[in-house]
């Protein structure tokens, strides 16, 4: 059975035919005698992996656990949409992840992972993350293929315009986009800011811990960035009044560095398709979930100054597994081509 | 008559030489001829005869693909993970669309 395999900064989650599983990709270590902490763990019935005398809470846990305990370290196996480099922990962790998630291959069975595209705002190379990964899923006996993020979500989002048009994933870590003419990827870049930075600037400029902002994103039923209900909702000067402004604003702001640098790449770029009609843009991803989204992306669009005439603007439908649904598709896409092949030879 | 004798032997005989020598160095400018290597035992004979091009090219960098084969220890000595969530049902996906456009 085909899988495809999102493997996010936040979120590792898998698509099968007929399932859908998420994994939260944090962990943090507990202190103490190893026997002693796997225990009272085992006791619990807490997800832990233990590598070197060192026992990791993996997951939700992990995630709730730095929730109550704001002194707690959460860790991440990985940082701004690649593996984390700061992180020595981060591998058994990671591999027990996609082991949980996509299980011992049975007879031929293909996954497709996805991999961000280079980065434009910082140093880093791709290809150290895509080969590790590439060995973790190999070790479960599958036949590994990979696909950028972006045109996942293309595979999605643009089927029913000819696999025309921008598609962009808001992803924790990164935002990664590509520019698609029927079928073919003419343009793709990711920038090394995502739901996180958004994250650490509320933090830093609410006085607050990021833990609260995540928490108030995440849970707060109330969340909704359009401008009127945000005045309705929360009274001026509390807390979660400030919060709230303060995401919008680094909402409109991560929006407005995404479509200033899209037209920038796109202006500069050797070769662009040149659109006889107007296109549309859609995006996914777990930033993009957040109600009211599309209004600021909205606000922060110029159609005067952006290179190519736009149509819409999209959401995914269910924004946060588009990019493991697109996976999905290519790899049940390879299976069928083989088994055409297979019959073929025979 | 002996005397006479040895000045056309000794005309003939130079001209036969110089003739010999002209035949000589046109050949060596039309023919190229390869000397045999003397080769000593556990010797290299370098017998390439690619010509070096003196044409000036671009020194700049070739940027080539990265593919390291990277081997990690990814195991871990004991794990419990389990999932945070699954959700079961038909999963909706653009397969159908997808394989219509890729003909």
């Amino acid at each position: 059975m085909a899988k495809g395999l999102d493997c996010g900064t936040s979120y590792y989650i898998t698509a099968t035919e007929n399932s859908i599983k998420k994994q939260r990709n944090v962990f943090l270590t507990v202190d103490g005698d190893a026997n002693q902490v796997k225990r009272m763990l085992k006791r619990q019935r807490i997800p832990f992996v233990e590598k070197a005398g060192k026992v990791h809470i993996v997951g939700q846990h992990a995630f709730n656990y730095a929730q109550i305990f704001s002194t707690t370290e959460l860790k991440r196996p990985m940082s701004q949409g690649l593996l984390n480099p700061k992180e020595k922990d981060a591998l058994p962790v990671l591999n027990a992840i996609i082991g949980e998630l996509v299980g011992k291959a049975k007879k031929n069975e293909t996954c497709v992972y996805c991999i961000p595209a280079k980065p434009i705002d910082q140093t880093r190379e791709v290809s150290y993350h895509e080969d590790v990964l590439k060995q973790i899923i190999e070790t479960y006996g599958y036949n590994v293929k990979v696909i950028e993020e972006s045109v996942a979500l293309a595979y999605e989002g643009l089927v029913d315009n000819d696999l025309t048009g921008i598609a962009i994933s808001m992803g924790a870590g990164m935002c990664n986009i590509c520019v698609m003419y029927q079928g073919m990827s003419a343009l793709s870049f990711s920038v090394a800011r995502g739901g996180d930075w958004i994250d650490e600037n509320v933090a830093s400029d609410c006085g607050v811990t990021k833990a609260k902002v995540i928490s108030v994103k995440e849970n707060s039923s109330k969340l909704d960035l359009t401008k009127s209900a945000i005045n309705d909702i929360y009274n001026e000067g509390s807390d979660e009044y400030n919060i709230i402004n303060a995401i919008r604003s680094y909402y409109g702001a991560l929006v407005n560095y995404l479509l200033t640098n899209l037209k920038h790449q796109f202006e500069n770029a050797e070769s662009v398709p040149n659109f006889p009609n107007a296109i549309p843009i859609v995006f996914g991803g777990g930033t993009s979930l957040v109600k009211g989204f599309m209004e600021v992306v909205g606000e922060q669009f110029n159609q005067d100054e952006f290179p190519i005439e736009v149509e819409k603007f999209t959401l995914v439908e269910d924004a946060h597994t588009a990019v493991a649904r697109g996976c999905l598709s290519e790899a049940q896409l390879i299976e069928e081509e083989e088994g055409e092949t297979d019959e073929e030879s025979t | 008559m002996e005397l006479l004798d040895f000045i056309f032997i000794s005309l003939f005989i130079w001209q036969s030489v110089f003739g010999l020598w002209i035949l000589f160095i046109w050949a060596s400018k039309n023919f190229k001829f390869h000397k045999s290597p003397n080769l000593n035992i556990n010797e290299v004979v370098k017998t390439s005869t690619i010509e070096e091009t003196k044409v000036k090219k671009n020194m700049g960098p070739i940027e080539v693909d990265v593919k390291s084969n990277v081997i990690m220890d990814t195991k871990s000595d004991e794990s419990s993970v389990k999932l945070d969530e699954k959700i079961k049902g038909k999963v909706k996906t653009q397969k159908d669309k997808l394989k219509k456009l890729r003909g």
